[in-house]
């Protein structure tokens, strides 16, 4: 039985045992995507004319007898700043949508087509990347299946919310400062933002350089660690690793820093914590400043990348966007190449501490989501504002490239939230197997939700 | 040793921030320029927090940064 709570490697198995075609799942995910998405804005585009011809091709290669690939039949969606053949890549903006539609897939659309996944379209975001609310001035807001009143988290915010809703077992995003971790934290899902470089980026709408990561969204660990091993370009495995559990690991919690955050997010940290056998705590070194350097070199690259459309179509940016990029654009020199210098001590001094404990846990957002609209919030008496703030705690961890798993925990009657799983770079492995045991013990755990 | 104060970013006027913006041949409304301004400011004081900080001279930026 295969319906809108399957996972990817359920529907999978189902459509490769013959229990149900390609053609029928792609239907009802599409039907699902038409009568619901209405209540979310998760999707810009739907691709139905090219998720019917690609399950077609994969109930046929069953029919011949081939032996399918790993997510033959899995429906997906992507963030709309991966090129979709004949998609035009708006990345959330409405300066995008007068360019040509893309001529070619982006790599990692080409990788999940070649694993038999079926692309069912585009999904919304904050322009140009560059936001943790999805409130998109042209595209209108992304609303939490949670509770359609509160922001989904951004800036990958309609891949979180399909997922979050049932829309799709998976969807792709990026992450360059937190933008699948914080929509991950807000929609309540496991999502993975890889080392930085670990995956292929070409064909995707670049904001910052020195952290655009790709990543993904998903209601099990298990999908992650499949789509993983399917989209990076080595050869070794996590998903064979899942089941390795924790034993022998030494796993701490982030202090200091970290702890600024309310008594949700404080009690979703010493959950996991109680679950892992984590009683020490790590104190990374200047977090704060590393989390300001992440800020500046963004303000500084995603700046500069726009300064043309800055200097000719400025008012057709989102309000919410054209501000802080033409801030940007007037960062001196001197602060950016501090901040690069300030990234490559940061890096050195966390390696220390990765000699000592295997994985670090920390909170991914200082609280649940919050009201669409709402501009500012208070953690411990502290009152900033919304949208810059969320990723306080994910910041610092893309700066300097590390493998995060965010992990949801579900609260009964309220709002989830996520804890980010940290490991040295290159180890996907050791945050995916730590995901998996959190899964199994039922301490995490990512239901459809559409409230 | 490389240990820099800046101006304090509540320093920073909306006229410096006028006179940057036209370096980049950027034309703001007179809103925008009020909001780029709060964001300049935002900027500042975490750019404040970044070159307050002593930093060995052989320590260079990591541009094309790889964790590995």
């Amino acid at each position: 039985m295969v319906d809108e709570t399957s996972h990817a490697i359920e529907i999978a198995a189902a459509i490769r045992t013959g229990s149900v075609s390609a053609l029928e799942v792609t239907k009802q995910a599409l039907a699902r995507v038409n009568s619901l998405d209405q209540h979310y804005n998760s999707f810009t585009a739907v691709t139905a004319d090219r998720a019917l011809k690609e399950a077609a091709a994969i109930d046929a290669l069953k029919q011949q007898g081939a032996t399918l690939p790993p997510l033959a039949g899995v429906p997906y969606a992507v963030k709309n700043l991966f090129d979709v053949q004949d998609l035009i890549t708006l990345a959330g903006s409405k300066i995008n949508a007068s360019n040509a539609p893309a001529s070619n897939d982006a790599a990692l659309v080409k990788a999940m087509q070649k694993s038999g996944a079926i692309m069912l379209g585009a999904l919304n975001m904050d322009e140009y990347a560059y936001g943790f609310t999805t409130e998109n001035h042209h595209y209108g807001a992304t609303y939490n299946p949670h509770d359609v009143t509160r922001s989904a988290g951004g800036s990958s915010g309609g891949s979180a919310a399909a997922v979050a809703a049932g829309l799709v077992p998976l969807a792709l995003g990026s992450d360059t400062n937190g933008s699948v971790r914080v929509p991950s934290s807000m929609c309540g899902l496991f999502g993975l933002k890889p080392t930085y470089g670990a995956l292929n980026l070409d064909g995707m709408f670049p904001f910052v350089h020195s952290f655009d990561h790709a990543g993904l969204f998903a209601r099990s660990s298990l999908d992650l660690a499949l789509t993983f091993d399917l989209l990076q370009s080595t050869s070794s495995s996590c998903l064979g690793q899942m089941g390795d559990g924790v034993a022998g690991l030494r796993i701490a919690r982030a202090g200091g820093y970290f702890e600024q955050c309310d008594a949700q997010a404080q009690s979703a940290v010493a959950l996991v914590a109680e679950a892992l056998q984590a009683s020490s705590t790590i104190h990374l070194p200047e977090v704060a400043r590393a989390r300001s350097s992440a800020y500046v070199i963004t303000a500084s690259e995603g700046g500069n990348r726009h300064l043309q459309r800055l200097q000719s179509r400025a008012q057709d940016f989102d309000p919410l966007t054209r501000p802080r990029l033409a801030a940007g654009t007037l960062v001196p020199a001197a602060w950016y190449i501090q901040a690069q210098r300030f990234r490559a001590w940061f890096y050195q001094q966390v390696m220390q501490i990765f000699d000592h404990v295997d994985i670090i846990i920390a909170p991914a957002t200082p609280c649940c989501a919050q009201k669409i609209g709402q501009e500012t919030m208070t953690i411990q008496g502290v009152t900033m504002p919304v949208r810059p703030n969320m990723g306080m705690f994910t910041q610092p961890i893309s700066f300097i490239g590390l493998p995060v798993v965010a992990v949801p925990i579900q609260k009964v009657g309220g709002m989830p939230i996520a804890v980010q799983i940290i490991a040295p770079p290159k180890r996907e492995d050791l945050v995916l197997r730590v995901a998996a045991y959190l899964e199994r013990s039922g301490v995490c755990t990512a239901p459809v939700v559409r409230n | 040793m490389s240990h820099i104060s800046l101006v304090n970013s509540s320093d920073i006027s909306l006229e410096q921030v006028e006179d940057l913006a036209k370096l980049q041949s950027l034309s703001l409304s007179t809103e925008d320029l009020a909001n780029t301004h709060q964001q300049f400011k935002l900027i500042a004081s975490h750019a404040n927090l970044v070159m307050a900080f002593a930093l060995d001279e052989t320590i260079e930026p990591a541009p094309e940064f790889r964790p590995w």
